[in-house]
């Protein structure tokens, strides 16, 4: 689906933009703050530069109106701004829905370019209020008589700062439909629910909603299709995004070792510490030897859709655990100092602890996997 | 195709193996393990002894299949490192039991780095027969992971060397022909300055192997007595006083090997095993603890990969493989703690045991687990390495 420049050229583009993520999210812990308390962690403007980068549409084939490139470049981008305490919801509110649009057919062409362009946030609203991720199991239901259209139900968990549309999927009989609506159309209520790093998360009733006969986006097998594959490269990124995080918590701790000096040393040169800032530090580095195979499976053609969902589960499963473990570990290393609101630390922290439970958190990931790979093998 | 220089040491080899596709020379490895390799020695629970596996080992010798990763002209294979990988995975997956091969590890590729000619000569065509088995003489009562303090001195006297102490842990020196040992031959100089690297016929006078009987009933690892042992002049392999950076100098490939996930892998099978015979195979909390140790190993081979893939592009390995080593040794741990819990009752009794109507060894995973954190360098040794090299922390 993709269209992709041979191998030398694309490593060059993975490191452009690398390097362009890397210079863009710098960590920068006053302004993190700043926004999350200004502004629920959404900044306007970085939102637009963003979408002016191109970014939005990273993962976008060309002749949708993206990049044309592959899970590699994206989450390398998500990676970096993880890294850089950015809370804007760029996976949920440009990366997801954009997979899901680009996968459901030409009627869903106008709202993809708006949301690769940056003049639209959208979401994907589907999960049920138990927080459950999967595919098959929606918060909202349409009513079979289609005269008018009717969306009765709830979802939880949706992201992206007060999203202008939503792409809402729904079950209908045995089936799934994907419906785009205004966040304004009636109907919808919302209620936002604060969550751990200082963004919101919202919960979404549709109540005798009634939307537009126009505005169904797909249908049947595409939509379910769509859909999953939204929620895959959701789960693959978020994995993406908290790498990140737990790398830049690691770096803070390392630095906090090698400079906090008690007893006449710094605090790194004590062994007992020294062997837990290694125990770190393999975590993270699972974390990104199976995000890098997670990558490639989504990059490779040949693999099949469950091998790419299994290799998503495998890299949230470890990314999530790796996440709060480094993080947990990184509070008590650097003492008191840790738990304050006013170090650098506690913003990522509470970013770990939001992106490891988001989409599926490390013990679900295990079992899903598990459970794939299991029923595979037989 | 013709190879370009002719050997000097061992069987020619009769094809290019480089040249074959890596799916070609992965089934000639695969038919030629699995067509003679002893079923009824596939994934021994313990090392097994040379008497047992020397029948094998000299068959392999004799094709010229012994020494894989040394060039042509010194009687290996000449195997690239990606070809060198597909060897070694596929020795694994079929459970080929390892023998003392040092020789091939460690003392050829140390000799065609720091030997003379005559000691090539002299030592090279016994590694490819297989009728010299090397034991590495390192540790010792008072030197383990620190293993620069060691006490065993060597003398030097005319045109001899006479060495005296002691050697420790020496895994399967009573099957061996010969012993590399490290001797303290500068006593005044810093203690890693004045260490030489010796190469030793077990047999010279004065040598007394004595196995010790380990934990799992075991003797598979050895003390080794040296007492007034009078070696030729040319038996120091490299400058006199130069043995620490030798003996430091691991090849890449092996540091690599160490972690290779295949162990756990054989580990996971054995725990699906028991605890299907324990009828624990859907036990809810069973299958959270399979699911996490499976993807525990999943992510060890992930990581694993990530090595083997900078030794093909032939790039340097850093210190960060010992990774490597302390996630593979400590996952097999707690997949063989897990095995255990599983066997119940059964974890009480040595040896293959009766369980579920059938008969499986339910506590040997466990007791193969507990030497690997140890030897090669302690796990807490690796992380000390990590610690400094990797994370940059103050000693």
């Amino acid at each position: 689906m993709n269209v992709h420049a041979d191998g030398a050229d694309r490593a060059d583009t993975l490191r452009m933009i690398d390097e362009a993520a890397r210079a863009f999210a710098a960590p920068d812990p006053s302004r993190t703050r700043a926004v999350r308390d200004r502004a629920n962690g959404f900044d306007a403007a970085a939102w637009d530069a963003m979408a002016g980068l191109g970014w939005f549409g990273v993962a976008v084939p060309a002749d949708r109106g993206g990049l044309g490139l592959g899970a590699a470049e994206a989450a390398t981008l998500v990676r970096r701004l993880g890294y850089g305490g950015r809370q804007e919801p760029v996976v949920g509110a440009a990366l997801m829905p954009a997979i899901c649009l680009a996968a459901s057919g030409n009627v869903a062409a106008p709202l993809l370019r708006s949301i690769v362009d940056g003049s639209v946030r959208a979401c994907v609203a589907w999960q049920p209020g138990d927080g459950r991720f999967d595919a098959g199991r929606c918060g909202f239901a349409m009513a079979a008589d289609e005269s008018p259209l009717r969306i009765d139900g709830t979802a939880r968990f949706v992201d992206g700062a007060a999203p202008d549309v939503l792409v809402i999927a729904a079950r209908q009989g045995e089936g799934t439909v994907l419906v785009q609506v205004a966040r304004d159309h009636a109907g919808l209520h919302w209620q936002d629910e604060r969550a751990a790093d200082g963004t919101c998360l919202a919960r979404v009733r549709a109540e005798g909603l009634n939307p537009a006969s126009d505005a169904v986006l797909a249908r049947g097998e595409v939509a379910v299709t769509a859909l999953a594959a939204a929620i895959d490269w959701g789960v693959l990124l978020t994995a993406a995004e908290l790498l990140g995080t737990t790398e830049r918590a690691l770096d803070l701790t390392l630095e906090h070792l090698r400079v906090r000096e008690q007893f006449g040393r710094p605090i790194g040169a004590f062994q007992a510490l020294q062997h837990r800032a290694v125990d770190m530090w393999i975590q993270k580095e699972l974390t990104r030897a199976a995000l890098a195979a997670a990558v490639r499976c989504f990059d490779d053609p040949s693999a099949d859709v469950r091998a790419r969902t299994a290799a998503a589960s495998s890299a949230k499963a470890r990314a999530s655990h790796a996440a709060l473990h480094v993080c947990g570990q990184a509070v008590q290393l650097h003492g008191a100092i840790g738990f304050t609101d006013e170090h650098e630390l506690g913003l990522h922290v509470n970013r770990a602890m939001v992106l490891a439970a988001r989409l599926g958190n490390a013990a679900e990931h295990r079992r899903r996997h598990a459970g794939l790979v299991r029923t595979e093998g037989r | 195709m013709s190879i370009d220089a002719p050997t000097r040491y061992g069987v020619p080899q009769q094809h290019d193996w480089n040249a074959m596709s890596d799916d070609a020379f992965r089934a000639r490895v695969r038919e030629q393990v699995q067509s003679t390799y002893p079923g009824s020695l596939r994934y021994a629970p313990h090392r097994l002894r040379w008497s047992v596996l020397a029948p094998w080992y000299r068959h392999m010798a004799s094709i010229g299949w012994i020494a894989p990763s040394w060039p042509t002209h010194c009687g290996g294979m000449g195997l690239s490192p990606s070809k060198l990988l597909i060897f070694l995975e596929e020795h694994e997956r079929w459970g080929v039991a390892r023998y003392q091969d040092h020789g091939v590890l460690l003392i050829g590729p140390l000799l065609m780095r720091f030997g003379t000619e005559a000691q090539r000569r002299r030592f090279l065509p016994g590694i490819l027969s297989c009728d010299a088995i090397w034991c590495q003489g390192y540790s010792e009562p008072g030197a383990g992971s620190d293993l620069a303090s060691l006490r065993t001195r060597a003398v030097r006297d005319g045109d001899a060397w006479v060495i005296d102490g002691q050697k420790t842990w020496t895994t399967l020196a009573h099957d061996a022909t010969h012993i590399f040992v490290l001797a303290r031959t500068d006593p005044q100089a810093r203690k890693q300055d004045g260490i030489t690297f010796f190469l030793v016929d077990i047999a010279t006078p004065g040598i007394r192997v004595r196995p010790i009987r380990d934990i799992a009933g075991h003797e598979e690892f050895c003390e080794v007595f040296f007492d007034g042992v009078r070696v030729p002049a040319d038996s120091v392999l490299g400058d006199v006083n130069g043995g620490w950076s030798i003996a430091k100098s691991l090849l890449g490939y092996e540091r690599v090997a160490l972690g290779s996930p295949k162990l756990c892998e054989y580990g996971l099978k054995m725990l699906e095993h028991v605890a299907r015979l324990a009828g624990l195979e859907d036990d809810p909390s069973f299958r959270d603890a399979f699911a996490t140790l499976h993807l525990d190993v999943i992510h060890l081979a992930d990581a694993y990969a990530a090595f083997a893939d900078l030794l093909v592009r032939g790039e340097p390995i850093g210190p960060d493989v010992s990774l490597l080593k302390v996630w593979s040794t400590e996952t097999f741990q707690r997949i063989a703690d897990l095995i255990v819990q599983c066997a119940g009752a059964c974890a009480a009794l040595r040896g293959d045991t009766e369980l579920g109507g059938e008969v499986a060894d339910v506590v040997g995973a466990w007791y193969k687990a507990r030497p690997a954190t140890i030897y090669g360098g302690s796990n807490e040794i690796q992380r000390n390495i990590i610690a400094r090299q990797v994370l940059g922390l103050p000693g």
